[in-house]
């Protein structure tokens, strides 16, 4: 019984951790407010987002399953949203339940297995009752299978032979099991079998009727012996309670992962609601096999500037299908940043089966996306914080799969522009020809300049310009690299003319 | 029953072992090499057979043998079998002498002898299926085989077989309630259990770890446990009754050549899951080739296992050296910057030819080693407050010491010799000593920071540490004939991280195919 929502084939691991790199993606992209959009106030939400987010999908057919899933959920908000909240409560209802209980010892596991079990009963009634209500306007692959799970799995039938069981799991006043004769004659390999305890009347009570077997009475001030019997009790008890606490961890585990799955879609629904308010465009990408070279967009701008500024910002647009390299060049405060940002939230939104900010998007999928930004804030000696680029690049290489995207901004430019340039143009070269895409923003001029002479064909050259003195208002247009970056301008511009 | 040592070859068992560690045990730091390789068979009291190197080269090859046969993965499992169940076999007779109830003790000589016939049936079904190439392990199969052929073996084998069965045949049911125990013979009862499992089935994910709580284990029956169980006995009084003429005619089956069996199999075990350990560690072992000439002596990548035992804890990286005296060649001289693993090549280098006398692996991918009568170490130590003597006077009474007792088969090696004198007066003592030392012919190391005496004379051979400018901060080091080359900063930089564009495109295409 699985719910199959975010891959097709399998259940989403609820324990998955984020990718090393997550830090530096959060801080390098700016995805905080983006997730923080997403999530919303809920906490639940907020432990979600991110590992979905950030360990995105490889294979196109899986976005695609988790585009038309999320066509459905905006289509049909109340109903995913009261799933949702069904799985949420008997979650929580669980947990209130568990710390109560927290002995290791049989009785009690059995005893609290059938409490819980039969909670979830019905929050699997109250979620085939709502599913019910609106059975035919869910389109996609992934919901549409989702209900026929639960019809199949879950029919009437089955509710009530589940309850009838817990009944039966009752040993209050006492067992019947099968036993073994082990080592030291010590009992074990118990097996609890279906016994009625017998009802005496108040007559039998008094004249007990012939019983079968053998029978030793515990003298009542007979303390040890009443441990003793105990423990016997538990051993006897502790396979079934076994065996009850494990299917109730895997009923927790189905809930605790529907969870999970429709949480990201909420979670996307949010910020589609939020980017509506704002009035900023979205669209559904085509994601294309990570093998291909393909980069063509239009009007892509940085979401997580867009929700901070609260307003929507116009975008950049170019096709770099075919190129295994882009290079970004020119002014400072030019949007070479922005323009790396957008890129990296575009890849990893989409490998995540979102919505892209932006007019249009095609692209190959990025096995993996990775930054390598330069770190403003070591302000230790300009060697060791070469050192400290090139320690982090070779992070980034020890897990560096291919058809990845890695995002330089101002790399290796802590040494001087000769050395930089050296090392910058063999670590690209070899990216590229070990089937990296890289973006690289830099100033290294040397390192554009021989990039263009040497594998004019396979790179991109982006020029940043500024358009007036407004900040947000910058473009890039497609150029053979400049040797300045328009440092000049902007000394001018804050000191004053010459 | 006559078992055959498998420490040494036969009439060669010294009739004491020592009981203290030789002084060149903490200098060199075989305790902490030995504490991580005893670690898990600490109860067997090995420590002895490693402060007794052995001095006949036949012998170490036996025990050689014994340890390749031990490292094929089945041996060590049949090494762990026979061991784990030996001691089985003990606690189940201690408890019974300890029971006090007579069905109990009754049934823990029939496991225990359960346990011992079976395994020993194993183990020599095993080392015929195996076929050993040992001598030891051979003689060990001949020795058992005739043993099991015994009438007595038979009749406790077989007894203790058929008794088990039946008892385990009884198909009893046991009604717990509130205040009473009730034994019965069982009935069609259906499995209640089972059909709880089937009943949740659905839910459970394809891959889940399965994980049950451990089932308590047996320490010994209370007064409820033994109740029932005599209700048990009442509902089938036969099997009963066998069980307690077995107890009574076998009650001393277990000789005392098994407990001394069992410490032997840990000596092999405690070697073998060390060598596994490193290896997992990515720290390749090797069996050296011992010989009593004094040259060749070789190491292939050759590290220090004391820092290794740490790094199987808290990984770092191990650097290996390789190294050799052919030749004329006797003596290693170490100079070099400090923190340069001077003093870590010095700990190796008598390590491997001391691992390599008590027959175990050594670090390395290939080594030849020396025979050695006695190794004497001399590495600085802390100055003692009660003495009298200068640190310099000291030094040289220890080293006197050792010159007096050193022979041509002798391995010496001196760390860090007269650190605390002048430059002048260390060259001028330095220089004698070493003369004396090549003199006797012994084969040594000598660390210092003297450069004139790796120059003294052609029995020397001068090795100069290299700390690594980018790890200057790590333990890692290489020791060279002779000072490599510096590169540009940094490219050389580029080249250590693997990121010049040869290396990098190297690692991406390995990482494809991989």
């Amino acid at each position: 019984m699985n719910a199959f929502l975010l891959f097709p084939d399998r259940d989403a691991d609820c324990e998955q951790g984020l990718p090393w790199n997550a830090d530096a993606l959060v801080r390098d992209l700016g995805l905080e407010a983006i997730m923080n959009a997403m999530s919303g106030h809920d906490r639940v939400l907020a432990d979600i987002v991110p590992r979905v987010l950030l360990n995105g999908l490889s294979d196109s057919s899986e976005v695609l399953y988790r585009q038309s899933i999320l066509r459905d959920c905006l289509a049909n908000r109340k109903v995913v949203r009261s799933l949702y909240s069904i799985a949420g409560e008997a979650l929580s209802a669980e947990g209130r339940n568990y710390w109560g209980v927290r002995l290791r010892r049989a009785e009690p596991i059995v005893r609290r297995s059938r409490e819980v079990l039969a909670m979830f009963v019905d929050a699997l009634e109250q979620l085939c009752a709502t599913i019910e209500r609106s059975p035919d306007a869910f389109e996609s692959d992934g919901f549409k299978r989702f209900i026929e799970m639960l019809r199949a799995e879950v029919p009437a039938s089955y509710l009530r032979d589940i309850r009838d069981m817990l009944r039966q799991v009752d040993f209050r006043d006492g067992f019947m099991a099968s036993a073994k004769l082990g080592c030291g004659h010590f009992l074990d390999r118990f097996t609890i079998r279906t016994y009625q305890p017998p009802m005496f009347s108040w007559l039998q009570r008094l004249f007990p009727p012939k019983i079968a077997g053998y029978t030793y009475y515990l003298h009542p001030r007979d303390e040890s012996g009443a441990r003793a019997l105990d423990n016997l009790r538990d051993r006897a008890l502790r396979d079934i309670a076994d065996i009850l606490e494990r299917s109730l961890i895997h009923v927790l585990k189905f809930f605790s992962t529907l969870r999970y799955e429709l949480g990201f879609y909420i979670a996307c629904m949010n910020l589609h609601d939020r980017l509506e308010e704002i009035g900023a465009r979205t669209f559904f990408p085509v994601p294309l096999e990570s093998k291909t070279f393909v980069l063509q967009f239009e009007d892509l701008y940085d979401l997580s500037l867009s929700l901070q500024t609260e307003q929507p910002i116009s975008g950049n647009t170019a096709n770099a299908s075919g190129k295994k390299i882009i290079v970004v060049t020119g002014a400072n405060q030019g949007g070479k940043s922005t323009f790396l940002r957008s890129i990296g939230i575009a890849h990893l939104m989409m490998a995540a089966g979102l919505f892209v900010p932006v007019r249009m998007f095609r692209a190959s999928i990025a096995t993996k996306v990775f930054t390598h930004f330069r770190r403003e804030e070591d302000r230790s000696l300009e060697s060791g914080k070469f050192d400290e680029e090139l320690r982090r690049m070779n992070e980034i290489v020890n897990v560096l799969p291919p058809h990845s995207l890695l995002l330089f901004n101002e790399s290796f430019a802590a040494t001087n522009d000769r050395e930089g340039s050296e090392i910058a143009l063999q670590i690209a070269e070899a990216l590229m020809d070990g089937d990296v895409r890289t973006v690289f923003v830099t100033h290294l001029y040397e390192f554009a300049h021989r990039l263009a002479k040497e594998r004019g064909s396979e790179s991109l050259f982006l020029q940043a310009r500024r358009r007036g003195d407004d900040i947000s208002n910058f473009s890039l247009t497609e150029d053979a690299p400049l040797p300045t970056s328009f440092g000049e301008d902007l000394y001018r511009r804050i000191f004053g003319p010459l | 029953m006559n078992l055959p040592s498998l420490l040494y070859p036969a009439l060669s068992e010294p009739t004491v072992e020592p009981r203290d560690p030789p002084t060149y045990f903490y200098d060199l730091q075989l305790d902490r090499i030995l504490h991580e390789m005893l670690s898990g068979h600490e109860q067997y009291g090995l420590e002895p057979l490693f402060y007794a190197p052995l001095t006949d080269v036949d012998a170490i090859y036996y025990r050689q043998a014994i340890m390749k046969d031990v490292e094929n993965v089945s041996v060590h499992e049949l090494f762990c079998h026979l061991s784990d169940n030996f001691s089985t076999v003990q606690r189940h007779l201690e408890q019974a002498t300890n029971s006090s109830y007579p069905l109990e003790h009754d049934r823990l000589i029939l496991d225990a002898a359960h346990v011992y016939s079976t395994t020993l049936r194993h183990a020599v079904e095993q080392l015929h299926v195996l076929s050993p190439a040992s001598s030891g392990l051979i003689q060990l199969r001949t020795a058992l085989a005739q043993y099991l052929s015994f009438n007595d073996f038979i009749t406790l084998e077989q007894d203790a077989a058929s008794l088990l069965a039946s008892i385990d045949a009884l198909d009893f049911r046991i009604i717990i309630g509130s205040g009473s125990i009730n034994v019965r013979e069982g009935g069609h009862e259906s499995d209640l259990a089972g059909a709880v499992e089937r009943t949740f089935q659905r839910f459970r994910p394809t891959t889940y770890p399965e994980h049950s709580s451990k089932p308590p284990s047996y320490v010994s029956l209370n007064h409820i446990e033994a109740k029932a169980v005599e209700n048990i006995a009442r509902l089938y009084p036969q099997p009963f009754f066998r069980l307690k003429c077995f107890a009574d005619r076998h009650h001393s089956f277990f000789p005392t050549s098994a407990r001394r069996l069992t410490r032997e199999l840990h000596f092999y075990l405690a070697c073998t899951d060390f060598t596994r350990r490193l290896s997992s560690a990515g720290l390749p072992t090797c069996f050296p080739t011992v010989s009593a000439s004094h040259t060749p002596i070789e190491v292939k990548e050759g590290y220090d296992s004391a820092l290794a035992c740490q790094a199987m804890h808290e990984p770092f990286a191990i650097v290996r050296n390789d190294w050799f005296l052919s030749g004329e060649e006797r003596m290693f001289v170490v100079s070099g910057p400090n923190q340069g693993g001077k003093t870590t090549f010095a700990r190796t280098f008598g390590q491997v030819n001391v691992l390599a006398s008590l027959g175990c692996r050594v670090a390395g991918v290939e080594a030849r080693t020396f025979l050695f009568d006695a190794i004497y170490t001399h590495f600085e130590r802390e100055e003692l407050p009660g003495s009298s003597r200068g640190k310099l006077e000291d030094d040289l009474i220890r080293i006197h010491d050792i010159l007096e007792k050193a022979t041509s088969s002798s391995i010496i090696i001196l760390n860090e010799l007269f650190a605390s004198t002048t430059a002048k007066d260390a060259a001028l003592l330095g220089t004698r000593i070493l003369s004396k030392i090549l003199d006797l012919d012994a084969i040594g190391v000598c660390v210092t920071f003297i450069d004139d005496l790796s120059t003294l004379s052609n029995k020397t051979v001068s090795l100069v540490s290299l700390v690594d400018p980018t790890h200057s901060n790590t333990r890692t080091f290489r020791l060279v004939r002779k000072p490599a080359d510096g590169l540009a900063y940094a490219l050389a930089l580029a080249k250590t991280y693997e990121l010049t564009y040869d290396l990098l495109s190297a690692r991406l295409a390995g990482r494809s195919t991989s």
